[in-house]
């Protein structure tokens, strides 16, 4: 099926808010989504993924422990929408300082912290690299390129990041066709929308009389 | 001629002065001069709810915005499928032609039974149901349609599709219309009068609801640039199809005898159309359109408070409007009675303002608006004060029209948190735009006695009572001044230098409080200076807000959580529209 990023947006923040994330970070997934969404990636199905994989974990379990630019995660495996989140809370240290952030302990869905990242505001002529086992990805402005191509999706849970500033010159050549984002729809399959909505639902409540349908027709 | 005054008044510590400066700025030849810049009125004295919900429709409002542009552009209406029925069902297709695209409104025609006929948004069957196609419809999308737009909420739609909307008769004067037609008669203007509409929206869904395009990706289409341009158009094909279908059935009773309705009596009927609290939370959602939509009315009457001397055709437009202003009120018909009371007493201020006005002659003096404004101020109630906001931008649209392109946002790029500001600093900035939730107790029943929530049967906003109603642990986060006050008693317990990302990682449910605060800087109307939970919260001032910028009249409040009001009443007709004057809305003295 196809949703409009508008839904597919909605849907996650919802499903986040249902999942337990507080709305702030809620909003962030949302964001994440339909960013994932607009490059091409298949949104409803990697939250559906993440919310799986980390159903049981405390806050403090998703949460990372920040000490200067080495992060550590304290539980089974770091939240991306907790971790990109907190990237992004600092990226104006992040982005001007050299060096990189290494982010140890393993990490769920690291393409949902990828698309939280490809909203900072880099430099021209600079690009931002995350790095984990079997994976490279740059991203600037709106475009992104995967090393090697398509291979991300398949990460469900890495073994730490690596995040790094670079100048864009030191991008692989052509030989790795970057995605550009644009696009106007997210397609998922029945089931993962299905459980994401199975999630929103939490966030509903049963309307009580006189809340506010009371519109009649003459 | 000096295009950058600045004002000299802004309030430094409201965050004005940068948007202040707007307000004089840019003003055409004509207006320059001696001008004292005048700044504009200030976040706390406008976002209150009992102002907002004063608020009435004005050139900047969106329908006038579009009506404008339509006339302007020439564009072309046809109708080039009409397959209805004796009985009233069937499909049309009304076409609107651009200098650069077609948009194509699709109308599917039912024959509702009477007993199912209902504006409450859990109806499955409506009189018509609607959308707006981008581009002309080929057979086979026309096929898709048929099945998914009758379906509404329960339907998908695809990019191609830019609107979902559906409508009722208004049974009695429909019916009314259609017997007399068929008889050969025309309806009185005062039958019309009463009414103001044939048929009313229950709903028009824009911007990627159930399928359809997402606005982003129409933002760049000047026709569509500003907002709910789509949502307008939609509506005044939608006034088309309502003329359309009463004179087919009138023809249809009576082939040989029906009369068509006439012009001036079709210009005399809008699209009604009936809103609930599903409307309430969008200026919540979008701070950034809300800081726009109001900004843009403040720098409007801020340019005009700031003309030096009024031209003796400004102050005769000022005046003619005036007068029919003061028809529309006395026309102006509602059943609730604290609405009632505003209506009486808003007639009863556009009297004083065109006597007081012909008394003084303050069009002779020195910044005459500015004393036309100051003088409202201190004599009129709210709803007349707003009204002669309204009254005081007429005359003025050199200088105020290029302010719709401003109303729009791009609300993508406001959603960074900075979370190296310090506690000390976000301190500072909650100080500054949320005084008035500071100094409000939420504890109490008083302060604390509703909560927003999502209904689980059609996920709609819905405002529930925290003593009686389920659920509150499910609340929407809509209460921005208390959350904000909460905020700041935890920043209280933190060192003022710690930066904001620590406070967030230890509290997440900080972070969409934080991120709106942090907003208030950029966007300083973007907040209502109110506790939307209070036990005497009025949710229909907030629907009015929003109605007013859409370009709605006649508010008719029928509880206070939900209204009626009228579109696109007196507007000129489809092949009116060019060449038409944009003053439609207050109908021509007789």
């Amino acid at each position: 099926m196809e949703l409009s990023l508008g839904e597919t947006e909605t849907l996650v923040v919802r499903a986040a808010r249902g999942f337990g994330l507080s709305w702030g970070l809620a909003q962030e997934a949302g964001r994440a989504a339909l960013q994932l969404a607009t490059f091409g990636f298949p949104a409803i199905e990697i939250f559906a993924d993440l919310f799986r994989q980390s159903a049981d974990l405390s806050y403090q379990n998703r949460c990372p422990v920040i000490d200067g630019r080495h992060w550590t995660s304290c539980g089974p495996a770091l939240c991306p929408v907790v971790l990109g989140s907190a990237m992004s809370d600092r990226r104006e240290l992040l982005l001007a300082g050299a060096g990189r952030l290494v982010v140890t302990g393993p990490v769920y869905c690291p393409l949902i912290v990828v698309a939280m990242l490809t909203q900072w505001p880099v430099v021209a002529g600079q690009t931002v690299s995350l790095t984990w086992s079997g994976a490279n990805i740059w991203f600037a402005e709106n475009e992104l390129i995967c090393l090697p191509p398509g291979l991300p999706r398949t990460h469900r849970r890495v073994n730490g990041l690596v995040l790094s500033l670079e100048q864009r010159s030191s991008l692989p050549a052509a030989d790795y066709p970057s995605r550009k984002s644009g696009q106007s729809r997210s397609v998922t399959n029945r089931a993962p929308y299905d459980e994401l909505l199975m999630l929103a639902q939490r966030t509903y409540v049963p309307a009580a009389s006189g809340a506010g349908e009371q519109i009649q027709a003459d | 001629m000096n295009r950058h005054l600045k004002p000299t008044t802004a309030p430094a510590d409201t965050g004005l002065s940068a948007v202040a400066s707007a307000a004089s700025a840019d003003l055409p030849e004509a207006a320059a001069g001696q001008r004292t810049p005048v700044a504009l009125r200030s976040p706390d004295e406008v976002m209150r709810l009992n102002r907002l919900g004063s608020f009435h429709q004005s050139r900047l409002s969106f329908l006038r915005a579009l009506i404008r542009r339509l006339g302007d552009e020439r564009w072309q209406f046809s109708r080039p499928v009409w397959s209805v029925d004796e009985q009233g069902v069937g499909v049309a297709v009304y076409e609107a032609r651009g200098p650069h695209r077609t948009y194509s409104l699709i109308a599917f025609a039912n024959d509702l039974d009477d007993a199912k006929r209902s504006d409450r948004v859990v109806a499955t069957e409506w009189d018509a149901c609607f959308v707006l196609f981008d581009g002309q419809p080929t057979r086979a999308d026309l096929a898709r349609l048929r099945v998914q737009v009758p379906r509404q909420e329960a339907g998908r739609l695809s990019r191609s599709e830019l609107s979902l909307a559906r409508a009722n008769r208004s049974v009695r004067l429909f019916n009314q219309v259609r017997q007399l037609l068929a008889q050969g008669q025309q309806p009185s203007a005062s039958q019309l009068d009463e009414t103001g509409y044939l048929m009313r929206t229950t709903a028009v869904y824009g911007s990627g609801k159930f399928g359809a395009l997402d606005r982003r990706f129409l933002a760049d289409r000047p026709e569509l640039a500003a907002p709910f341009q789509v949502e307008m158009l939609t509506v005044t094909l939608i006034r088309q199809f309502s003329f359309d279908i009463v004179e087919h059935l009138a023809r249809a009773d009576s082939p040989a005898g029906a009369v068509p309705l006439d012009d001036h009596l079709k210009r005399g009927l809008g699209i009604g159309n009936a809103t609930g609290l599903g409307m309430a939370p969008f200026l919540i959602n979008h701070p950034a359109l809300l800081n726009n939509w109001v900004l843009a009315r403040e720098t409007a009457l801020a340019r005009v408070r700031s003309l030096p001397a009024a031209t003796p055709q400004a102050a005769a437009c000022f005046s003619d409007i005036l007068e029919r202003a003061r028809l529309c009120a006395a026309s102006w018909q509602t059943d609730h009675r604290d609405q009632q009371d505003r209506v009486k007493h808003y007639r009863a201020d556009l009297k004083r303002l065109a006597q007081w006005i012909n008394n003084t002659r303050p069009f002779a003096g020195r910044s005459p608006w500015n004393t036309i404004y100051e003088w409202s101020r201190k004599n009129l109630s709210q709803e007349g004060q707003e009204g002669c906001v309204t009254l005081l931008l007429e005359p003025h649209a050199d200088l105020v029209d290029d302010l719709v392109e401003t109303m729009g946002a791009d609300e993508s790029r406001d959603l960074a948190v900075d979370g190296t500001m310090t506690i000390g600093q976000l301190t500072e900035l909650i100080e500054r735009h949320y005084l008035r939730a500071l100094q409000t107790d939420f504890e109490g029943h008083e302060g604390n006695a509703r909560f927003w929530y999502v209904s689980e049967e059609k996920l709609e906003p819905r405002l529930g009572e925290r003593r009686v109603d389920a659920g509150a642990e499910r609340e929407s986060p809509l209460a921005t001044n208390r959350d904000a006050a909460s905020l700041y008693r935890l920043c209280q317990s933190r060192p003022n230098g710690e930066p904001v990302a620590s406070l967030m990682l230890e509290q997440p449910e900080s972070r969409h409080i934080v991120r709106r605060v942090q907003m208030l800087e950029r966007y300083p109307y973007a907040e209502i200076h109110d506790n939307l939970i209070s036990a005497s919260l009025r949710p229909i001032d907030m629907l009015r807000c929003k109605l007013s910028f859409l370009g709605a009249n006649r508010f008719d409040p029928r509880s206070d959580r939900w209204v009626r009001i009228t579109l696109a009443r007196h507007a000129p007709l489809l092949h009116e529209l060019t060449g038409a004057p944009d003053d439609w809305i207050y109908p021509a003295r007789s």
